[in-house]
């Protein structure tokens, strides 16, 4: 882009803050009730991570890269794309961290017992737990509410809170899986802080 | 400024505006004496509302008033998202085809043919009436593509636009140096930089301009709104702070036409009656000037 510099982070916000919103509720609409799946499959992340043997913790690996799936093809790729131009390559971007969260979770791991996750994770967890609950917080309606496996930013929590749980992953790799979700938040955090002014 | 350019503005504008009518002041394309009323729409941000029927169908009704009013020029962009489709669905549904004057871009630094041909399909027209290279993106590529399509006939005008104040030295020298129509940039009540170089570089080589960003994308109006109208607005038609910025812009000589983006139906009829005159001379463009840079 020519002469990047003169554009500020508003040039790239090329939507209302209503039809995002609306863009949130049609999604949620669209899927009804699938979303209890999806609170159902975070509950159990805790559950998973605190058990001590290595498959239970590949299981929420596998439940966090669905959700990436899901959420880049039917967030990202199918709606978003009808108002950012940006979103398919976001799509993208969600597909590839689905792919390695599952390759993560098919890592040939040696298996040994497992010390339980520490406090960051569990407050992850509840983040993104409790986040439906910002849209009647911030004056928005329960269509409106952003549900973990079905929305970026939820998800992006969830799998941080899993990565700060997932004992017996070299750090190295944990730190390469966080990449793509703390982009996604940063992301999410400028799209909400410019659709607030 | 010199009195001699004030001179050479007046006569440009005098030549330009159609006598007083029913419908919306005109002003003429210098390159064809074709006259577009003063006031057009843009799409920007308003008309990007997705695949969801019941904003599309809104937009349909904002372009229903708009036509209702003596509207013609609509102004969008394949980087608009959505809005090129939502235009052309609702122009389908208002059978305003024939009565609209289409100005769209190309954005691209690869196949700019078939982008416009894309875009074409959007819109759900013959050929555009006005054709421009997108904040100058590839322009030395795209500027031929456009020339060849009007030589054969495919399309009416061609322009390039930038905005927000973006690579003016370029612009003026494509401006001075390439056959152009149409040209579109930035001008409103505080970005007033067009005025130094490019409204009068535009205005002496018979170049028709289209005013992007009247409002600042309503910031300019948020910050006016604190303030109260000076007394003598109602002495150019301006009942509110917008109808006074819309009528700065459009006032100007050398602009042809101004291209405010709203999605709603009370803001375009507004905008709309500001294309009906009375128009402040020279001296109250002055006054309104600096009414507001003292604010």
């Amino acid at each position: 882009m020519p002469e990047w510099w003169t554009y500020g982070l508003s040039d790239f916000l090329m939507f209302s803050p209503q039809v995002y919103w609306r863009l949130v509720a049609r999604h949620n609409a669209a899927w009804w009730p699938a979303q209890m799946f999806a609170v159902a499959a975070a509950m159990a992340l805790p559950l998973l991570l605190r058990a001590p043997a290595l498959p239970a913790r590949r299981g929420a690996l596998v439940l966090v890269a669905l959700a990436w799936a899901w959420t880049g093809w039917a967030f990202h790729w199918r709606l978003y794309g009808e108002i950012f131009l940006a979103a398919p390559w976001l799509g993208g971007a969600f597909a590839l961290q689905a792919l390695l969260l599952a390759a993560a979770a098919a890592a040939p791991l040696r298996s040994r017992a497992l010390a339980p996750p520490g406090p960051l994770c569990w407050m992850l967890l509840a983040a993104a737990a409790l986040y439906p609950l910002l849209a009647p917080l911030t004056g928005h309606p329960w269509s409106e509410a952003e549900v973990a496996g079905f929305m970026p930013d939820p998800t992006a929590l969830a799998t941080l809170g899993t990565l700060a749980g997932l004992r017996g992953w070299p750090r190295w790799s944990r730190a390469l899986l966080a990449a793509i979700p703390i982009a996604s938040l940063l992301l999410g955090a400028a799209t909400r802080w410019l659709l607030a002014q | 400024m010199k009195r001699r350019t004030l001179l050479q503005w007046a006569a440009l504008a005098a030549a330009g505006e159609a006598a007083a009518q029913p419908g919306p002041s005109t002003r003429a394309i210098p390159s064809s004496g074709e006259q577009v009323p003063r006031v057009g729409l843009g799409t920007w941000i308003t008309f990007n509302v997705g695949n969801d029927p019941p904003a599309r169908a809104h937009c349909a009704e904002v372009m229903r008033a708009f036509f209702d009013a003596g509207g013609r020029l609509i102004d969008s962009s394949p980087m608009y998202g959505s809005s090129q489709g939502v235009v052309g669905e609702g122009l389908q549904s208002l059978g305003a085809r024939q009565r609209v004057f289409s100005a769209d871009k190309v954005w691209t630094g690869s196949d700019g043919a078939a982008q416009v041909e894309a875009s074409r399909a959007l819109w759900q027209l013959p050929r555009f009436d006005l054709l421009q290279v997108h904040n100058l993106l590839a322009w030395e590529k795209q500027l031929p593509l456009l020339h060849e399509m009007k030589d054969a006939g495919r399309v009416r005008y061609v322009g390039i636009t930038t905005s927000e104040g973006r690579r003016h030295r370029e612009f003026e020298q494509v401006l001075r140096t390439r056959r152009l129509d149409f040209i579109q940039l930035t001008y409103n009540l505080l970005d007033r930089e067009a005025e130094q170089r490019l409204l009068p570089a535009a205005a002496e080589r018979g170049v028709a301009v289209l005013a992007n960003r009247p409002f600042r994308e309503g910031d300019l109006l948020r910050r006016l709104q604190r303030f109260p109208l000076p007394p003598w607005a109602g002495e150019i038609g301006c009942a509110n702070w917008a109808q006074f910025a819309l009528k700065f812009v459009v006032s100007h000589p050398a602009v042809t036409c101004a291209i405010p983006a709203t999605r709603r139906i009370d803001h375009v009829r507004e905008n709309m009656a500001v294309a009906r005159g009375p128009f402040p001379d020279a001296a109250t463009r002055q006054r309104m000037g600096a009414y507001v840079a003292a604010l």
